[in-house]
């Protein structure tokens, strides 16, 4: 069993359509439709006509890893002993990091 | 010492995959395109597939070699571990160039079996393991892009080949940046902004943030996709060195599920000397 959204149970039976529609140049749409019988009386429209606006070319992903946790606690045993040595033993601080999902 | 462990950890892993299901899954989708011989099996020998600009195409879904007894098969979790995933410097003549801080940091880490290693804590591995783990990478190559889709975390890694420079001032990351370019039949990627406290290797081979990486792939015919690494880091390395890996194509199969993190227990077991 997972969780969709805000704690909504999902099961196994779980399937998902999604519709895509790019609707302009830098406009793009998304429609979800949940459909698991094990949890839901009915399929529901998750998000309708969701909309996206299509980036500047100069941005791009950035690298974001959802482990700042693990990354703290690695850091506490092993990391950034604060030796003069220039050894990059420890990975630095990501306590600022958001982990969202 | 260390391979044994990283086996025996691996064996674990592969135990734990849910494989059964997860193949029949894919089995009715056999890769699309593949040359055949007379008798129906897949030519690998055939010649290297090509985009419509003429250049290779790397695309596809690639496994490290791996020696098995007397035979070298592809290194799949269930099987072997690539022995460069233990240590990236085993093929160097004279073993690694390390800096003297960087040798002894390398022997201690030796000498508790790898258990500091960042992925065994489900971080990142950067672009040297992303090159030799057991887990699988798919290559995407579009016009301007080449995308690596890595098994492991189920992460990606993007190679820039509209012709940018690499930019001057990186925000550290665990692949770093990387752009391509072609030399003939051979694409040179060159990297750099990378994270400090990376482990290259099992073995906790380092790399610094001073470091900056070139690749070389090539895929002389269908089934073979050839890397040449080099790592030119002068904080942990007194002179750049290269590892050659080769890696063969996978089948009528896809990448698994793999995140780390997910039901993990391995970690507080982990002890050194």
């Amino acid at each position: 069993m997972g969780w969709a959204y805000t704690g909504r149970p999902i099961s196994g039976e779980l399937r998902v359509d999604e519709k895509w529609h790019r609707v302009s140049i830098d406009r793009l749409e998304l429609s979800v439709t949940i459909d698991d019988p094990k949890m839901y009386t009915r399929p529901w429209v998750s998000m309708d006509w969701f909309p996206m606006k299509l980036m500047d070319p100069h941005a791009d992903l950035t690298e974001m890893y959802c482990s700042a946790k693990e990354l703290e606690i690695y850091n506490k045993k092993l990391g950034n002993r604060g030796e003069s040595s220039n050894e990059p033993v420890g990975l630095p601080d990501s306590s600022h990091l958001p982990c969202f999902s | 010492m260390t391979s044994l462990r990283t086996l025996l950890s691996i064996v674990v892993v592969a135990a734990l995959l849910p494989l059964a299901p997860a193949l029949a899954q894919w089995l009715n989708y056999p890769t699309a395109g593949v040359p055949k011989n007379a008798d129906g099996s897949p030519n690998l020998a055939a010649p290297t597939p090509r985009t419509s600009d003429g250049k290779p195409d790397l695309s596809g879904l690639w496994a490290n070699f791996c020696q098995a007894g007397d035979r070298v098969v592809l290194c799949l979790p269930e099987i072997a571990v690539p022995q460069l995933f233990g240590d990236i410097g085993r093929g160097v003549k004279g073993g690694l160039p390390y800096q003297p801080w960087a040798a002894d940091l390398v022997k201690e880490r030796r000498a508790n079996f790898g258990k500091d290693d960042p992925t065994t804590h489900c971080l990142p591995g950067g672009i040297a393991k992303l090159h030799t783990s057991v887990f699988l990478r798919k290559i995407i190559q579009v016009p301007g892009l080449i995308v690596f889709l890595n098994e492991r975390n189920a992460s990606y890694r993007q190679v820039f080949t509209d012709g940018r420079a690499l930019p001057e001032d990186l925000s550290p990351a665990w692949n770093g940046y990387s752009t391509g370019h072609w030399e003939g039949d051979t694409l040179i990627v060159q990297s750099a902004g990378f994270q400090d406290g990376q482990w290259l290797d099992r073995s906790g081979s380092p790399l610094t943030s001073a470091a900056r990486m070139t690749e070389k792939l090539r895929r002389p015919n269908y089934g073979t996709l050839e890397i040449e690494l080099t790592v030119d880091d002068s904080k942990a390395y007194t002179k750049p060195w290269s590892v050659q890996l080769k890696q063969g194509i996978l089948l009528d199969t896809d990448l698994l599920d793999y995140i780390c993190l997910e039901n993990e227990r391995d970690a507080v077991h982990l002890i050194g000397k």
